[in-house]
């Protein structure tokens, strides 16, 4: 299984998770106004990134071919990713505790992110893509310094003010800046050591992208990767303390993975997950299953948990069995992907595989059965013992939050309509002639 | 703005909350800084050629091996002279770069005012793999008067024995594509004709002319590569 196959499986599980949980999340009568802003936007992210990586797979296979339609598959990509910084950066504003505190501050803010995403596309249109007019790492730059103070804040509050709200709000924090942020904490040491692989990563490839566009990207990596070790630290010396939380289980794969990482990527001439077609095996292998995956796979688990232990579903008799059946599709699909994974560089036999399959599923069903039911019967709050002043009360009725997923479906139409344009008029080539001085 | 609106006083409203965030924010700061100073100044010169061409000088040096046949062919005969090199000289060279043949003959026959017969050779391009339709082949050739003919075949792609300049790709790339023993594999069919030219005193029972030698010069020349690259 290639990284190309992983995009779909990736693409199949956030487009149906998504649209299942925007269902419950719609339904959910009980949220307050920043939990259900959050919630649905977190919902139409994950749609959206499905879209994002089915787009990624299929632009993989165009560049197979001699045809150009890459550009239609490549544009649909940009311009979900720009939903995706967008969407980030609305949550982090609202959840899990509100910055913007009064009805104006929130259609300033809400206002300012849809025109930066509406921006965005603008830029594709007129051959400015991929330029520094685009704050490439602004996202990266918003959820370090928004997700990071926020959980600063809130896990190294006073001693005697610390309690389980305090701590689930740095949970919070951390675990959406672990989706965020995950596959770029396993680069950690190539920023401190001065490793090629990170400091000569390239995402638009050569000179499609500026020098400075690549070093804004970077620099946004940079940031993310400081929030990281920052919580790591903080996580490592309160476990140490015995105020242990259950994120330190979650950040710690992340950069003790970075420090083998570092060992493999150093042998190669890729950077990051760029990776070409003549790099060595054990790269490719390492970068599927560790930064492929975390795209894929980890993103929806980690949404996936958020929105069952912190109660943005709302899980009674009516809607119980559509929550269980999104927690085994994403066992069953992320197990069968993993195990691909596994069988397609350990010589094992077909059959003795889909025996596995069979019993890992059963083993992770029983196991959801368990956790199921410990997430939903054991919500976590956030709101018990806390200042009342950090949750303030705004009066949006839910109709107007509703109209998220109806602007949201007319951005995606737009996106498509631009992807067309883009395609048929040529202009990634065009831009790529220019840029690269008559190169394609 | 009231105090109610404002997060940021909420966030930095004791001593030990600012003091903690500014560790926090002074952090990050400090490994922007020093992510851009590695990028600007540490790297800049590596970051900045990055994808800059290589370019590479690739040379050539030649090696034969000679083999010289000769065969007897009677009038109106087509023979096939056949040439196969073997395995082992192609395990110790790069790459086999072009065949040249030289075909000779002389009027054999003794008799008085014989005039050189007919020799046509055509060198197939059937048995071997190579760069049959290089326009620099020569691949026919046909005498009267005992010249002795050449041909050439280039047998490895784009070989010509000049060194070249070439831009991108990586060295091994380089060696890899001028390293194939694919190219000259095989037997060459190498056709010859012969047709006699009867002496004058041909009417006279005991004068004929019906046959001639001809010999048939295979050289192959193999190559050796060396991939330097260019400052």
């Amino acid at each position: 299984m290639d990284d190309t196959n992983l995009l779909f499986i990736g693409a199949i599980l956030s487009v149906a998770l998504g649209g299942m949980a925007l269902r419950l999340v719609r339904a959910n009568k009980k949220l307050d106004w920043n939990e259900a802003i959050a919630a649905h936007i977190l919902c139409l992210m994950f749609i959206t990134k499905g879209i994002q990586n089915a787009a990624t797979a299929y632009f993989n296979q165009a560049l197979e071919s001699s045809e150009t339609h890459w550009q239609f598959w490549v544009s649909i990509s940009m311009s979900m990713d720009y939903i995706f910084t967008g969407s980030a950066i609305a949550i982090a504003l609202l959840y899990p505790v509100p910055l913007l505190r009064t009805i104006k501050q929130v259609k300033v803010g809400l206002s300012l992110i849809g025109g930066f995403t509406m921006f965005c596309l603008i830029l594709d249109v007129v051959g400015l893509n991929l330029t520094a007019f685009g704050l490439p790492g602004l996202l990266y730059y918003a959820v370090a310094i928004i997700w990071g103070g926020v959980y600063v804040k809130f896990r190294l509050i006073d001693p005697e003010k610390r309690n389980d709200s305090t701590r689930n709000v740095a949970l919070v924090s951390g675990l959406f800046m672990t989706l965020i942020l995950g596959h770029v904490w396993m680069w950690w040491p190539g920023l401190i050591l001065q490793s090629n692989y990170f400091y000569f990563f390239d995402l638009g490839g050569g000179a499609l992208t500026s020098t400075l566009w690549d070093f804004m990207w970077l620099s946004g990596y940079a940031i993310g990767i400081g929030a990281g070790l920052t919580m790591l630290g903080i996580e490592i010396y309160l476990a140490l303390s015995g105020d242990g939380n259950k994120l330190l289980y979650v950040l710690l794969p992340y950069f003790v993975l970075g420090l083998i990482g570092y060992s493999i990527y150093s042998k190669g001439d890729d950077a990051g997950f760029i990776i070409d077609t003549s790099s060595s095996e054990i790269i490719d292998l390492w970068s599927v299953f560790t930064t492929s995956l975390h795209f894929t796979v980890i993103r929806p688990i980690i949404a996936m948990y958020i929105l069952l232990k912190f109660g943005l579903f709302d899980i009674d008799e009516e809607t119980k069995p559509m929550a269980k059946l999104m927690s085994i599709i994403l066992i069953v699909v992320a197990t069968s992907a993993l195990l691909e994974l596994l069988q397609s560089i350990l010589p094992i036999n077909q059959m003795i595989s889909a025996a596995l399959l069979g019993i890992i599923i059963a083993l992770g069903l029983g196991w959801e059965e368990k956790s199921f039911h410990r997430l939903v019967t054991d919500p976590a709050d956030m709101r018990i013992g806390l200042d009342k002043k950090w949750f303030p009360e705004l009066d949006i009725p839910r109709k107007y939050i509703s109209r998220i997923d109806f602007a949201c479906m007319i951005y995606c139409i737009i996106a498509v309509l631009v992807a067309f344009l883009i395609w048929k008029m040529d202009i990634i080539i065009e831009l790529a002639t220019t840029r690269m001085g008559g190169a394609e | 703005m009231t105090s109610e609106q404002n997060v940021i006083r909420d966030f930095f409203d004791t001593k030990e909350d600012r003091n903690k965030l500014t560790i926090f924010l002074v952090f990050l700061i400090a490994i922007v800084l020093y992510h851009a100073t590695v990028f600007w100044v540490v790297l800049q010169d590596d970051i900045d050629s990055q994808f800059d061409l290589q370019s590479f000088a690739i040379g050539f040096e030649e090696q034969s091996t000679i083999s010289e046949e000769s065969r007897v062919i009677n009038d109106g005969e087509v023979a096939t002279l056949q040439f196969t090199v073997g395995d082992e000289v192609f395990d110790s060279h790069s790459g086999f770069g072009m065949l040249f043949l030289t075909i000779s003959y002389a009027e054999t026959s003794g008799e008085f005012a014989d005039p050189c017969d007919t020799v046509s050779v055509d060198l197939t391009p059937t048995g071997a793999n190579a760069a049959w339709d290089d326009e620099r082949n020569d691949l026919s050739a046909i005498s009267s008067d005992c010249e002795t003919m050449s041909l050439v075949l280039h047998v490895f792609p784009e070989y010509n024995n000049t060194t070249q300049q070439v831009t991108g790709g990586g060295q091994q790339d380089w060696i890899d594509y001028w390293t194939d023993d694919s190219h000259g594999k095989g037997t060459f069919n190498l056709e010859v004709e012969v047709i006699v030219n009867e002496p004058p005193s041909a009417l006279v029972p005991t004068v004929s002319d019906n046959e001639e030698t001809i010999v048939v010069t295979w050289e192959a020349v193999f190559f050796d590569i060396d991939v330097a690259p260019v400052k």
